[in-house]
């Protein structure tokens, strides 16, 4: 285990200092013991261990009788008891009562365990639970981590309707898309960019995320890897101190905002916990997790701490390319109350390294000099303060948080570049025409990237409630600001020695430092009714949010303008009745919203593109007489016209629950059209193109100039690209999530759960396309543009089933689920397009109409797009069944060992697509691995 | 190995057993270091027979290096292996309640030389391996858990036992196989006792595997040719080049009647049949490529006698197994997939073996000893049909061994020395039709020059249990086996295992 | 020791019994293949010839010679053949001419129950004299790290008449299609074209570059001294013509003059998978590119249908071709037989890494008196070219 402890003391090293400091901090508070009366103390938990007793009625009988209810971490404490005989009684609802007798001479300490009530049991869910109330919200919390056996994030998504038990993939960008089918296509990245993470209250920003390499290498290792504009990489999160994540699939609340697709809300454990430690092992990672939580009642103060370590290969062929992080945090609670008011102070220090490595296998080349390293270090702090007040007062509390990040990014790519024959450099960094050089013909070529971002996140909410007849109103105003700055020096290289080569268009380096902060304000205003209609009872929750960029150049559009985020939550739930003597309750929900997600750094200041193109290439057997120049042309990609991306959301719902079977669902539909994506522009370039027959080349004496030349004026166009609002993604769907009770006798609950998605991806501008430089035109390359206005739709549809058995068996420390997850079919179906252009565009830029004359020019005509019919089909993937098992015993509530197997079993029949004449076989291998918990 | 696994292991196993029991310590040592209870133990092997195989309970958690060489080898299997191993067992007997076991076992394993052969588990498989011509060492790593339990209910006895074994093989240099194998297996057992001790009982056993057999390359500038072996080195020239990935769909479906005593004295029986259906797949073809049935059909009888004093098991076991390969041909007719032609039954394997067994015990208070004999017939023919190739021999293996136990004051020690003979009676082949010239022909020859061998093999093992606590004692082994082939070369073998008996 | 004797006997007697195998034959079918003289040969008998089967699967071949009124029949074991009939046709009138003739077809399928009927069509078989192609360097060599390079392919053309022949507007075109896929393409003009988006063409006006009888020209991808670059590759500079490339990889010796790119560029496939030929232009470019132009569709291998575009040079302008693939990625040869019935290679297996700095050469089929070399030219690859030959250039 030394290597843990290496890397522990090695990560605490920095901070050790300052964590002695705030421990000290703490340490210092209140003080005011009654010398005259002692404490009692302790915690109440389930006889079976990991399940806390929270709100336990505790009442201490004897010459006087005291009482306190245990907290939501089944921990309670009695400030001053007059020394004496006591029995101390524990009640609740949820478990059997219990007495026990003490003599309380000095402070004392109880702790007890009590047996739970089947009632209890019922409410231990290790799928995903849908919140009652709050349309297409999940919730998962421990127990179903501790079955679902994590390596990330990523891994709790299976339980989501639509979701499915997949290999974690630890080596790329684990990108979150909610509703959306698992063949969605790739590019679409508005959606993870608008799923907003907050923890513990707090945004996880990348907005001055520029971590990429794109354009700078041939092959792009960190391709896989980029998360720029692709929002959260969800294996850089652990789920070890995860105490519960909300899943927002539907409409948020308009408090949350900068988003478009979801909300994933994660709380971190706190409180008292044994010491924990995990290892899990499987094919292909490793993970090892410590936390410790203590909790100081006396002091109202909670702390907690957890270091985690993953590391994990590709593949295990292949000991080269690797993921490893490390995480640690310090937690810290503490609260002063009094009977007007009670405040809450948290803090919390994260520090997260990821680290993608790879380098070039021994066995693939003799210079062993290819290497990819990108790291990732993060630091933040994050403050919160909660006031609550009296419920008799009209304002109930104020909350104030804070959090400041700052991210420590460095791409480090080395690579054995080889000219593949004699290659013209063009490097230029300014526009113009200019003699260049030969690439030398090997060389090492070193790229860094270097990106450090920072951000500042500050917020304040207050909550008024008050009753007006029978309506019951709770009134948030809040007001959010973010700052993104990157202070990174960017792309670092040797302009002589790029990493590739060969390329007409290209980038060159820059500095992130140049590019102004970003700075995003909103206010928020919301109102949450509780109707109270005769029998009937109605919640909504209706507000708005307007949300600017400020202090931004006008010459963007979206400066300085507030958009507005409209959203309406509401509930109808019937009267409570009983239907053959249980209970039934019916609820309907529907909901509309408006999201708004604000474009990234890289989409407002992206790099510039530079096109080179080779005027003189003139390569004479004499090395002194070799002469290269070309012409570099500089274009800008700002997009002054970008937009904030806006998705229109709406759901209608229906709740049923009888005798705890619960039946969810959902039918919704999102409207996207203004994603963030690429787009394609042509820009005709003139250079000269010198002849070099036209100079004797046999005869010459000395090294020509391109005034020695004679030249064609040529002219051709290329293409760049800028950030737009092209991409549109449209949703529809059905989630459905039906729950029973857990059966007593077996103690098992089904699950059944799943969705329908019919998703529409296009892009929703017209489309630009050039002819293949490999075919001549007019004796020429890169001479016409067509102009296509088709609609470039595509359609994707899903459909899903998981049904999930699971026992708990508290007395055996036994849980097992086994799932059986269906995949009915997935499908894609491509708009139908013409591949006929509606014009194009000559060299000189006239832009005129094609025509069926058109097509049989022998020029024009490479400007048809030849689809074929078949490709317009529907392609549907038939039936993938898979069944997976978990298990996991406890040791006397001191050690776990759960073991998990995907695709246990599978059902993949082979098929043909809908050509009928490609035929696809489907392997599955199983996906297996162990793991080991202790609670010390 | 790598240190972090095996902590990791040794921790993890540990906590998995922490039963213990109260029973004689000597006994119990002395029931599991038997050679004559692992013979007796295979006549119990059915779920529903397991409360009576052994008369204490146990559980066990033990950690295993052994080290194999061989200097004759099939090329397919390797010249030997490392292997480190942890290993989980226990077994709790309730004659009138359930009885409970389990097994659970981390294997990390190097083999070394594997040669044309890219495919994880080759007995299951063969002789449908993808193959090249560099191959090298292999690592395999397995995870495997498993348990079963049995209950009486009513005048009958029934048992479910249920397991999976995942394996998972690699090699991180050119060629690079990754192969995944999941071999779930599950039993259902129902068991009658007749009067006087006896006990009749039916096993049904299902087998369901499954392996993925990716190979890549990470050489920018190429790589060999890879090719799908059909028996005795013959491939289809169509499906060789760069078709790397493969998957594998067994199953097997078996029955067994067993007839045993329940008080472990008197005349025991096992007849047993199963078959096992394999097909073999290629990504991009519909058809499978090949397939194998596979019969095999055993007997065992048995007598045996367990008193305070002499203990005695004579058995007598045949096993026959038929192995048919049925390749299809395919035609290239321009559509994305070949069209099969036809297929055939191009391979056959037919294997024999009769073995008989005798071992006796004495057993006092000072000194348990025990003496057996053993001799095995087995007859193989490997047939390969146009072109036309085989391999057979017939061979009789004779062995012998004397183990003793003797416990030195709270300590056991355990010794055994076996020696064992393997004559070739009579061998055949014949490849005529390949370049001599070609690794294929070097790797016929070097497989029918193992085959063909007769060997001289000698072991020695020592055990030690030292008592830790009352409920825990300690225990070390050391295994060596030493032996010659009759052409040429020697095998040898070093395991020690240290572990801990609850 | 008797009981040992006993024992010994019986196992033999064991031994003997199981050895007694019990061998299955494998099921046979007759193929019936009826030799069609074609109309174009009308007037001509079928004199002798023998027919080659190779079966695909197991490379087996088996051959007959057994002709009974212009068929032969053959028992074969089940499996998908390529048949090659190759014989002599004499005329039925007037004086006896003997011609040599031959016949190919791919992938006729015998089941092992049915008997199956097929019909080859004979084809004439002459060598065409003329300009052939000598060499074909295009694998590109690797660098002393172990990188690929590529701007040395070469091809090298011959004369290989006893006559000064004009090497002006002759093209060298790829093929189109490779070897290695073999594809239903629709209409499929095989028989009468060869299909080619890569043509380039040497310039001149038709008595601009004379070829000497046993002469050859070198058609460099870059005409330089790649030393300066790999020193495990060659000087280029004595090239006599060089190609244009795509801009982003060209670069050009202006002492060489540079071929004409009629379609596309020349990027030499690496691996070998597709064919070339050397053909005359007829007529002018203009022309060929609007006269010439091929639509064709087919099925890709995501199974959906491509519909494109090439070029198509009639099999009656082709003075030489040559089919390349790799051993084990064979699939068709993308030439007409009549063109071509062979392929030679560098790499037996795709992407083998000994390919590199190997090139395929035609052999020598004779000395003249006078010196001068005629090389082999039968129309078949694979009899023709040296496969993985050291590259003539390098020293």
């Amino acid at each position: 285990m030394s290597f843990f402890t290496t890397y522990f003391v090695q990560l605490l090293s920095p901070f050790n200092k300052r964590l002695l400091l705030l421990f000290a901090v703490f340490i210092g508070f209140c003080n005011d013991s009654n010398a005259q009366n002692y404490q009692i103390k302790g915690s109440v938990e389930s006889v079976f261990g990991a399940d806390k007793a929270a709100f336990v009625n505790i009442i201490v009988k004897g010459d006087r009788t005291y009482s306190v209810s245990t907290n939501e971490r089944g921990e309670y404490i009695f400030r001053a008891v007059a020394a004496g005989k006591y029995t101390i009684s524990f009640s609740s609802i949820n478990f059997k009562p219990k007495s026990v007798d003490v003599n309380i001479l000095s402070d004392t300490t109880v702790n007890v365990k009590l047996e739970p009530l089947q009632r209890l049991l019922d409410e231990v869910y290790v799928t995903a639970s849908q919140t009652k109330g709050k349309a297409s919200t999940s919730v998962i919390d421990r127990k179903a981590m501790e079955l679902l056996q994590p390596s990330s994030f990523t891994d709790l998504l299976e339980l989501l309707p639509g979701g499915r038990t997949y290999t974690p993939n630890l080596t790329q960008m684990n990108q979150i898309r909610l509703r959306e089918p698992a063949n969605a296509p790739s590019g679409y990245n508005t959606g993870s960019l608008g799923t907003a993470f907050y923890i513990d209250g707090a945004p996880m920003n990348t907005t001055a995320n520029m971590q990429t390499t794109s354009g700078f290498t041939t092959t792009d290792p960190n391709a896989s890897r980029n998360s720029v504009n692709r929002g959260i990489d969800m294996r850089s999160i652990p789920t070890d101190q995860i105490e519960k994540v909300e899943i927002v699939r539907g409409i948020p609340s308009v408090e949350f905002g900068d988003l478009t697709s979801g909300l994933v809300s994660i709380e971190r454990r706190k409180g008292n916990t044994p010491y924990t430690a995990r290892m899990k092992a499987d094919g292909f990672s490793k993970l090892y997790s410590i936390g410790k939580g203590v909790s100081i009642l006396e002091k109202n103060l909670l702390i907690n701490s957890n270091v985690d370590f993953l590391d994990s290969k590709a593949d295990p062929r292949d000991s080269y390319e690797n993921y490893k992080r490390i995480t640690a945090s310090v937690r810290t609670e503490k609260f002063w109350e009094n009977e007007h008011r009670k405040l809450i102070w948290s803090s919390a220090l994260d520090y997260a390294t990821n680290i993608d490595n790879e380098r070039i296998d021994p066995d693939n080349s003799y210079a062993l000099t290819d290497s990819y390293k990108s790291t990732y270090k993060n630091y933040s702090l994050n403050n919160a303060l909660k006031f609550k007040f009296s419920d008799k007062k009209i304002l109930k509390s104020l909350d104030f948080s804070a959090k400041v990040s700052y991210q420590d990014e460095l791409i480090d790519i080395s690579r054995w570049v080889q000219a593949r024959s004699a290659t013209v450099l063009a490097n230029s960094l300014e526009e113009g025409a200019h003699y260049v050089n030969y690439v030398t013909p090997s060389y090492t070529a070193e790229l860094d990237v270097e990106g450090k971002p920072f951000y500042l996140f500050l917020k304040g909410v207050s909550t008024l409630g008050f009753s007006h007849g029978t309506v019951k109103h709770q009134i948030r105003f809040g007001t959010e600001y973010n700052f993104s700055k990157n202070f990174g020096r960017g792309q670092i290289y040797d302009i002589n020695f790029p990493l590739a080569l060969n390329s007409v268009s290209s980038v060159r380096p820059r500095a992130y430092n140049d590019i102004p902060a970003l700075q995003n304000l909103s206010f928020f205003a919301e109102d949450g009714a509780k109707i109270l209609a005769g029998e009937h009872h109605i919640d909504i929750t209706a507000g708005v949010r307007a949300m600017a960029m400020v202090g931004m150049d006008t010459k963007y559009d979206i400066a300085n303008k507030f958009l507005l985020d409209p959203r309406v939550n509401a509930v109808w739930y019937l009267p409570k009745a009983t239907l053959g003597g249980k209970k039934l309750e019916i609820s309907f929900g529907s909901g509309f919203g408006v999201h708004h997600k604000l474009p990234t750094m890289d989409m407002l200041y992206p790099n510039k593109t530079y096109i080179d193109n080779i005027q003189l290439n003139y390569y004479h057997n004499n090395p002194d007489f070799i002469r290269a120049n070309a012409k570099t042309t500089i274009l800008n990609t700002e997009n002054y016209a970008l937009r904030a991306a806006q998705n229109v959301k709406w759901e209608i719902n229906g709740d049923i629950d009888y005798d705890g079977n619960r039946l969810s669902i959902t039918y919704f539909r999102e409207s996207m059209a203004s994603g963030f994506r690429p787009m394609s522009r042509y820009v005709a370039t003139t250079y000269r193109l010198y002849d070099n027959s036209s100079i004797d080349a046999a005869t010459l004496t000395s090294r020509p100039n391109v005034e020695d030349f004679a030249f064609k004026e040529m002219k051709e166009y290329y293409g760049y690209s800028i950030s737009s609002n092209g991409s549109g993604t449209f949703k529809e769907g059905i989630e459905y999530q039906f729950t029973t009770k857990r059966f007593s006798s077996i103690n098992t609950r089904f699950t059944i759960n799943g969705a329908w998605f019919n998703n529409r991806y296009k892009s929703s501008v017209v489309n630009y396309g050039i002819i293949s430089p490999t075919v001549n035109t007019d004796n020429k390359v890169r001479q016409y543009i067509g102009i296509y206005d088709e609609d470039e739709g595509t359609n994707y549809q899903q459909f899903n089933t998981n049904l999930t058995v699971d026992s708990y068996l508290p007395k055996l420390g036994l849980m097992f689920s086994a799932s059986a997850q269906s995949l009915w079919f997935t499908s894609r179906q491509e708009n139908y397009k013409t591949g006929v252009p509606i014009a194009y565009m000559d060299i000189n830029g006239n832009t005129l109409p094609y025509t069926e004359a058109s097509a049989k020019d022998p020029n024009l005509l490479w400007l048809l797009q030849n689809y074929s019919a078949q490709r317009f089909n529907r392609d549907r993937i038939p039936i993938s069944l898979q069944v997976n098992i978990k298990a996991s015993k406890d040791f006397r509530n001191n050690a776990r060992i759960s073991m998990f197997v995907s695709r246990f079993l599978t059902y993949t029949p082979s098929y043909t697509d809908s050509s009928n004449i490609r035929f696809i076989r489907r392997g599955a291998s199983p996906y297996f691995g162990m793991e080991l918990n202790f609670n010390l | 190995m790598n240190i972090k696994k095996l902590i990791f292991l040794i921790v993890f196993l540990s906590v998995a057993n922490t039963y213990a029991q109260d029973t004689t310590y000597v006994n119990k040592v002395a029931e599991q270091v038997s050679p004559l209870v692992t013979l007796r133990d295979e006549m119990y092997s059915s779920p529903a027979l397991r409360p009576f195989y052994r008369n204490y309970n146990y559980a066990l958690l033990a950690a295993n290096l052994e080290k194999l060489d061989k200097d004759l080898y099939l090329k397919q299997e390797g010249s030997g292996y490392n292997s480190f191993r942890i290993n989980s067992e226990s077994f709790i007997k309730n004659i009138t309640g359930i009885s409970l076991w389990g097994k659970a076992y981390y294997n990390n394993e190097k083999i070394r030389q594997v040669n044309f052969n890219e495919t994880l588990d080759y007995h299951y498989v063969y002789p449908y391996v993808m193959a090249d011509t560099i191959g090298g060492d292999l690592n395999t790593e397995t995870y495997y858990f498993g348990g079963g339990l049995s209950k009486k209910i009513g005048g009958l006895r029934y048992a479910f036992q249920g397991s999976f074994k995942g394996i998972q093989s690699f090699r991180n240099r050119d060629p690079r196989p990754k192969n995944i194998s999941s071999d779930v297996n599950l039993s259902l057992s129902v068991a009658k006792e007749l009067s006087k001790n006896k006990a009749l009982s039916f096993d049904l056993n299902l087998q369901k595997y499954n392996q993925d057999n990716g190979l890549t390359f990470v050489r920018e500038l190429g790589f060999p040719l890879v090719y799908h072996d059909a028996g005795l080195g013959v491939y289809n020239e169509i499906l060789a080049g760069t078709r790397l990935q493969a998957y594998y769909k067994g199953s097997r479906l078996g029955a067994q009647l067993n007839f045993t005593p329940t008080n472990l004295n008197g005349f025991s029986a096992q007849l047993g049949y199963h078959q096992f259906q394999l097909s073999k797949e290629l990504s991009s073809i519909i058809d499978n490529i090949s397939e194998v049935n596979e019969d095999n059909i055993h007997l065992a009888l048995a007598y045996h006698v367990q008193s305070q004093k002499q203990s005695f098991i004579v058995r007598l076991k045949g096993a026959f197994v038929k192995r048919d390969g049925i390749e299809a041909t395919f035609a290239n007719i321009g559509s994305t997939s070949l069209y099969k032609v036809a297929e055939e039954t191009r391979y056959i394997n037919e294997k024999i073996n009769v073995q008989l067994n005798a071992i006796y015990g004495n057993t006092t208070n000072k000194l348990n000893w025990f003496v057996g004999l053993d001799g095995t017939f087995a007859n193989y023919n490997e047939n390969y049909i146009l072109p036309d190739r085989f391999i057979d021999y017939q061979s009789l293996n004779l062995g012998a061994f004397i183990s003793a136990l003797r416990p030195i004051g709270k300590s056991i020690l355990n010794l055994e020395f076996k020696a064992n003979y393997l004559q070739i009676l009579n061998s055949d082949y014949s490849w005529d039709n390949v370049k001599t010239n070609s690794g294929i022909y070097t790797m016929l020859s070097d497989n029918y020059e193992y085959l063909s061998s007769g060997t001289f093999i000698i072991s020695a093992a020592a055990r030690a249990d030292l008592p830790m606590t009352s409920k825990i004692n300690l225990f070390l082994k050391a295994k060596a086996t030493q032996g010659t082939y009759s052409s040429r070369g020697n095998i040898s073998e070093l395991a020690f295992t240290v572990g801990c008996n609850f | 020791m008797k009981n040992v004797k006993i024992l010994m006997s019986t196992l033999l007697a064991f031994t003997i019994l199981f050895n007694a195998c019990k061998k299955t034959e494998s099921a046979r079918s007759n193929l019936n293949a009826t030799i069609v003289v074609p109309t174009s040969l009308a007037g001509f008998a079928l004199k002798s010839g023998t027919l080659t089967l190779k079966e695909v699967n197991s490379g087996r071949t088996s051959t007959s010679s057994a002709i009974n009124n212009g068929a032969l029949t053959v028992s074969l074991p089940a499996g998908s053949y390529n048949i090659v009939f190759e014989g002599e046709i004499e005329s039925t009138t007037g004086e006896k001419v003997v011609s040599k003739v031959r016949a190919v077809k791919d992938n006729v399928i015998v089941n092992g129950v049915e008997e199956v009927n097929t019909e080859l069509t004979l084809f004439l078989f002459k060598t065409q004299e003329g300009f052939v192609i000598k060499e074909v360097f295009f694998t590109g060599t690797v660098t002393p790290q172990g990188k690929t390079y590529n701007g040395d392919k070469y091809f090298i053309i011959y004369n290989n008449t006893d006559k000064v022949l004009y090497a002006d507007s002759l093209m060298i075109a790829e093929s189109e299609f490779l070897t290695t896929t073999k594809r239903a393409y629709t209409p499929d003009v095989m028989s009468t074209d060869f299909t080619s988006k890569s043509i380039v063409m040497i310039p001149g006006t038709g008595k601009t570059y004379p070829v000497q009888p046993g002469a050859s020209i070198t058609v460099a991808n870059n005409a330089i001294n790649h030393l300066v670059f790999n020193d495990l590759s060659v000087d280029l500079r004595n090239s006599n013509f060089e190609l244009t490339l795509l801009s982003s990889i060209n670069v050009d010796n202006p002492q060489v003059p540079d071929l004409d790119n009629i379609s596309g560029y020349m990027t030499m496939h690496n691996r070998g998978f597709k064919s070339y030929v050397i053909a005359k232009m007829k007529g002018t470019k203009d022309e060929f590119l609007s006269k010439q132009v091929y639509n064709f569709d087919y099925v890709n291998s995501a199974g959906k249908i491509t519909t494109t575009t090439a070029y198509k040079i009639p099999n009656s302008w082709v003075l030489d071709a040559v089919n390349l693939s790799v051993e084990k990625e064979f699939n068709w040869i993308v030439t007409s037989p009549v063109l071509d019935m062979g392929w030679t290679y560098c790499g037996k297996v795709d992407s083998d890494a000994t390919r590199y700095g190997k090139s395929v050469i035609r052999k020598v089929a004779k000395t003249e008196a006078n010196g001068r070399i005629v090389l082999q030219d039968t129309n078949n690859s694979t009899d023709d070219f040296t496969p993985e030959a050291k590259p003539s250039l390098f020293k």
